[in-house]
């Protein structure tokens, strides 16, 4: 008969008597879940799912001021009609009333020389011939 | 699509068939739910070897260490290397740590036996004798002695695997195989066992 090599005799020993592990906990496995961080596989991620939230406050942004510049063009007052024909008799009348109040017979040239300008230069007497 | 599997049918329950690097795929791409599937996997061995390494003090919080490590590395890890190893390497390193804190704390083996009472109630009494023997006789080896045997002669890792866990040479892992063993025998027959 023969024996098995020592080492082996130790080995058979070790295994038989290996002292086992008292069992887990019964939540183990749930807090090592919840205790992973989310950051591990974030450098995985493609590059918009890693920047998702930056985007979506962008996006909510370009929205917003689309969404504004909308609003106050379609609140901007749009005339009837009835108000543009008003509006324009009313241009209309104003400018033809700051006309008809202006002198309309305007000074000759004599009596602009012999009222307030003895003051000026008097002007050549060829180039006045002229 | 992820390696040929639609995502939606990869959940913990049907994600069993997997492969650990299809698994660790669907992990890094967000899926991380199916971390659950290769925590189950390797929850056993990682349990015993850091029960061997370092007794029932704190095992639930240093099996819980050693995975959320590998979750953290899990981008670094590298596709062609083993899951196991890896995993086995951040085993080794999280076991070094507690028995460093251990030192300082001036944790004593005594604690480990005291816990270990209550095993003792219902079963056979030479055998938890023998395996109260076991567990001594691994404590009393210096923990590079106790890594080797427990990898080697407990978890059946092969001599180039436990050189890669523990970056030491293959001739190296011999070495300290044959004290290991020798160590331990020399504690068994002083407590009157010849294995």
């Amino acid at each position: 008969m023969t024996h098995p090599p020592p080492d082996q005799q130790l080995i058979d020993f070790l295994q038989r008597y290996r002292p086992l592990p008292p069992a887990a906990h019964s939540d183990l496995e749930d807090r090592l879940m919840s205790a992973l961080p989310d950051t591990a596989t974030a450098a995985y991620l493609p590059w918009f799912q890693q920047h998702y939230r930056r985007l979506a406050v962008s996006a909510l942004l370009v929205t917003g001021l689309l969404a504004l510049t909308a609003v106050r063009t379609w609140r901007q007052p749009q005339l009837s009609q009835a108000e543009r024909e008003d509006l324009e008799l009313f241009v209309t009348e104003t400018w033809t009333r700051t006309y008809s109040d202006f002198p309309l017979n305007e000074p000759t040239p004599s009596e602009i020389s012999s009222a307030d300008t003895g003051w000026l230069l008097p002007l050549p007497t060829d180039t006045a011939a002229d | 699509m992820i390696n040929g599997i639609p995502e939606a049918s990869a959940t913990p329950e049907d994600a069993d068939t997997l492969s650990d690097r299809e698994l660790i795929s669907h992990c890094l791409m967000g899926r991380s739910q199916l971390y659950r599937v290769l925590y189950r996997r390797h929850q056993t061995k990682v349990r015993s070897t850091l029960y061997q390494l370092c007794g029932e003090d704190a095992l639930d919080d240093l099996v819980q260490e050693v995975f959320i490590k590998a979750w953290r590395g899990l981008p670094q890890f590298r596709q062609q290397a083993q899951f196991s190893t890896w995993l086995y390497r951040i085993v080794w390193n999280v076991a070094s740590d507690h028995r460093q804190r251990q030192a300082k704390q001036r944790v004593r083996l005594e604690a480990l036996q005291q816990t270990a009472e209550p095993n003792f109630r219902s079963a056979d009494v030479m055998h938890l004798h023998y395996q109260d023997l076991v567990q001594r006789g691994l404590q009393s080896l210096s923990l590079e002695h106790q890594a080797v045997l427990v990898l080697h002669d407990l978890e059946h890792l092969p001599q180039k695997e436990i050189a890669a866990v523990l970056s030491i040479p293959v001739g190296t892992v011999k070495s300290r195989l044959f004290h290991a063993r020798t160590a331990m025998r020399q504690f068994l027959e002083q407590q009157g066992i010849q294995p």
